[in-house]
């Protein structure tokens, strides 16, 4: 569950991005959020020979609103996009499905973007946009282009994204949602929605909550519609196997590997990796330097870009405390804090956190910020063979300092993305509660 | 009788658990968490197809990677550790074919390891593992127990005859003469999947060879250590002279 080996490029503007994508043509993918595309890395889904990173391009995370149009960065992360007032008037579907992406972890660093260009079912996203008509911005070699999303999904993970362009963002129509928006906060005005309401309006107010929504659109208009292979499934490893989401997925991963050519291209980043550290002796790679610092010390390193942030922190600073469980994102054991926000560690590069604050749960249980939840952990029993409790912790922790008084139902649904297999979960949740408790009592 | 008083007892008290802080602080120690001088890690190149001939293994390239040790066949396993027929001794009439550390000849499940690469990181022997490659005859495969003991079934391990692993046949009173009586009789046919309980900490072994002492050391993601410590000289032979085993957790 490691990815094969890629170059990586952090472009700090739009037409660098571009020029990256252009040298690499099919073998080179952006990483944006990487809530989608790091999962596939890891298994292998996805080999490509570069990342372009384009998490600090700027200008590309602003929600506003441009004429009859809300229009939103590619990347936007899907936590900004659930808590923006302006997303919330104007586009309350998309707020409003946004709790049903991931978990939290998962939030904080997916974006629109990345969801769009990957049309990730699982981000909600594709059919978020393809029931409110929105238009998908992307820029190119030739220049700008805009396509409706109803043109732009053409099936699970396949768009009319073509392989040199970037998703910049996206524009929402929202004038002619006025009966639409009534109708979302009253389930049952469907009667009350204007009778000249276009077709994807009259969709939109007949569901009564974004829930039913999301499957019908998704059935009728997009997530069906299989393209063509460029070459027979053959070419790939083997038949793709499991459940028809993960097929539809495998196929498409495998349709573009086998059709790409894998030259490496030339140009320094290709040269020799002289590294001493064992992991990074391969042809086809090289070490970046980074600086950052771990639980409050700066520490500089040099890292193969592959290497995922977890991994860094147990290899380089034997900081054990962060476990690696799945590997993509599910279970929550790997979770760390970066930049004050609780992340997947799986999910996430280390050669990213270059100039990033990290900590893992050996730092907070130095600094004794947690010492009180840590002491209801164990008054509560809430752990057992305490494989996943780093993780819980680091998201309980942060969890209530989101919300100071979480109800047992918003514990449940913030430590979601954090599985237990021994306690059952009761145990967790009254230990996070006799912390709020104690918190709000001192 | 009078109750026990709280604090004069453990019934009816809360205790806290002793190893929860070292847990609670990340400083737990899963087999993952524990890092050995010359460390290498493997990987295991796997049979895409339920029942499949191993024709030839091409693993010059892999072996010749930077940072891969080795790489390991079923064969070369074969002539320094012995399989395992995991019957059980209150199923008597139980009968399983050998499980091997690596496939020899067949592969007879889909992701049964037919080799291993063996390197300085877990990144590298997975580099390894994609360059290996493998000529596979596809048998037919047996999925279906009702039709497993049908004369034109293959059997998938001929050295036991037949596809039927064990019988037990429990019978109490006279069921028949109860059908007979019925008022109604209804049958029907159940279908459920397969499950198994399975830990967030991943499958993980860990083990330590001491040749001057003759020695193995095992740390391991298994709830039962002394059965590995039993099982484990027997398919290695004289390999070992003694061993430890280990678990964090439960």
């Amino acid at each position: 569950m490691k990815p094969a080996p890629f170059a990586y490029h952090r472009p700090t503007s739009l037409d660098e991005a571009l020029a990256l994508l252009a040298r690499y043509g099919p073998d080179g993918r952006v990483l944006a959020g990487g809530q989608s595309l790091m999962p596939a890395l890891n298994m292998r889904l996805a080999t490509p020979a570069a990342l372009i990173d384009i998490n600090r391009v700027p200008g590309l995370d602003g929600i506003a609103v441009e004429g009859d149009a809300l229009v939103i960065g590619a990347l936007a992360r899907h936590d900004a996009l659930e808590h923006s007032a302006l997303v919330a008037r104007h586009a309350p579907l998309i707020a409003q499905a946004m709790p049903h992406v991931g978990h939290r972890a998962i939030r904080a660093r997916g974006t629109l973007g990345g969801s769009v260009a990957l049309a990730d079912p699982a981000a909600e996203l594709p059919a978020c946009l393809l029931a409110l008509d929105a238009v998908v911005h992307a820029a190119g070699p030739e220049g700008a282009r805009e396509i409706p999303a109803a043109r732009f999904f053409r099936g699970i993970y396949i768009t009319a994204l073509r392989e040199e362009e970037i998703v910049t963002a996206v524009a929402v129509p929202w004038r002619a949602q006025a009966g639409a928006r009534a109708s979302m906060s009253s389930p049952g005005a469907t009667a009350t929605a204007p009778s000249s309401a276009s077709p994807r309006t009259v969709a939109w107010t007949t569901a009564s909550s974004a829930r039913r929504v999301l499957p019908s659109a998704a059935s009728a208009r997009c997530l069906c519609v299989p393209r063509a292979p460029r070459r027979p499934w053959s070419a790939g490893p083997s038949s793709p196997t499991g459940p028809p989401k993960r097929r539809a997925h495998s196929r498409a991963i495998w349709t573009r590997r086998a059709t790409s050519t894998r030259a490496p291209p030339s140009g320094d980043t290709w040269r020799a990796c002289s590294s001493p550290v064992a992991w990074a002796r391969c042809s086809v790679d090289a070490t970046v330097a980074i600086s950052l610092t771990v639980n409050g010390a700066p520490v500089r390193r040099r890292v193969e870009p592959r290497q995922s942030l977890v991994d860094f922190l147990r290899y380089e600073f034997e900081l054990t405390g962060s476990h690696v469980g799945c590997e993509h994102g599910v279970c929550g054991a790997c979770s760390v804090r970066v930049d004050g926000a609780v992340l997947r560690g799986c999910l996430m590069l280390a050669v990213q956190c270059d100039g990033s604050r990290v900590e893992t749960v050996e730092g907070v249980a130095a600094t004794g910020e947690a010492r009180d939840l840590q002491q209801a952990f164990a008054v509560e029993n809430a752990l057992q063979c305490g494989f996943c409790t780093p993780g819980i912790l680091l998201t309980a922790q942060d969890v209530l300092a989101r919300r100071p008084d979480p109800s047992p139902e918003e514990i449940r649904e913030a430590l979601s993305g954090n599985y237990c297999r021994c306690t059952g979960y009761h145990a967790i949740v009254a230990a996070v509660r006799r912390t709020a408790e104690a918190r709000a009592r001192a | 009788m009078s109750r026990i008083e709280a604090g004069r007892s453990y019934i009816g008290v809360s205790v806290v658990r002793p190893q929860t802080a070292r847990l609670l602080g990340g400083r737990g120690v899963f087999t993952d968490d524990v890092l050995l001088p010359r460390m290498l890690h493997v990987a295991f190149v796997r049979s895409p197809h339920a029942h499949a001939r191993i024709v030839a293994i091409h693993a010059a390239e892999a072996a010749a990677l930077p940072g891969v040790a080795a790489v390991v066949t079923g064969e070369a396993m074969a002539s320094v550790c012995s399989g395992w027929i995991g019957t059980l001794a209150h199923f008597q009439g139980m009968k399983l074919a050998m499980q091997r550390p690596l496939a020899v000849g067949n592969a007879s499940w889909q992701g049964e390891p037919v080799a291993a690469v063996v390197a300085e990181s877990r990144a590298l022997a997975e580099d390894g593992v994609a360059r290996v490659r493998v000529a596979w005859e596809v048998l037919p495969a047996v999925t279906d127990p009702a039709t497993a003991l049908d004369p034109a079934t293959p059997v998938i391990h001929p050295e036991l005859g037949d596809n039927l692993a064990f019988e037990l046949s429990l019978t109490s009173g006279d069921p028949e003469a109860a059908f007979r009586q019925a008022d109604v009789v209804l049958s029907e046919t159940f279908t459920m999947g397969r499950h198994t309980g399975v830990t967030l900490e991943a499958r993980a072994i860990l083990a330590d060879f001491d040749p001057a002492e003759r020695q193995l050391t095992v740390y391991h993601s298994f709830q039962a250590p002394n059965m590995m410590q039993d099982v484990r000289p027997d398919c290695l032979n004289d390999w070992i002279y003694s061993t430890r085993e280990g678990r964090e957790g439960q």
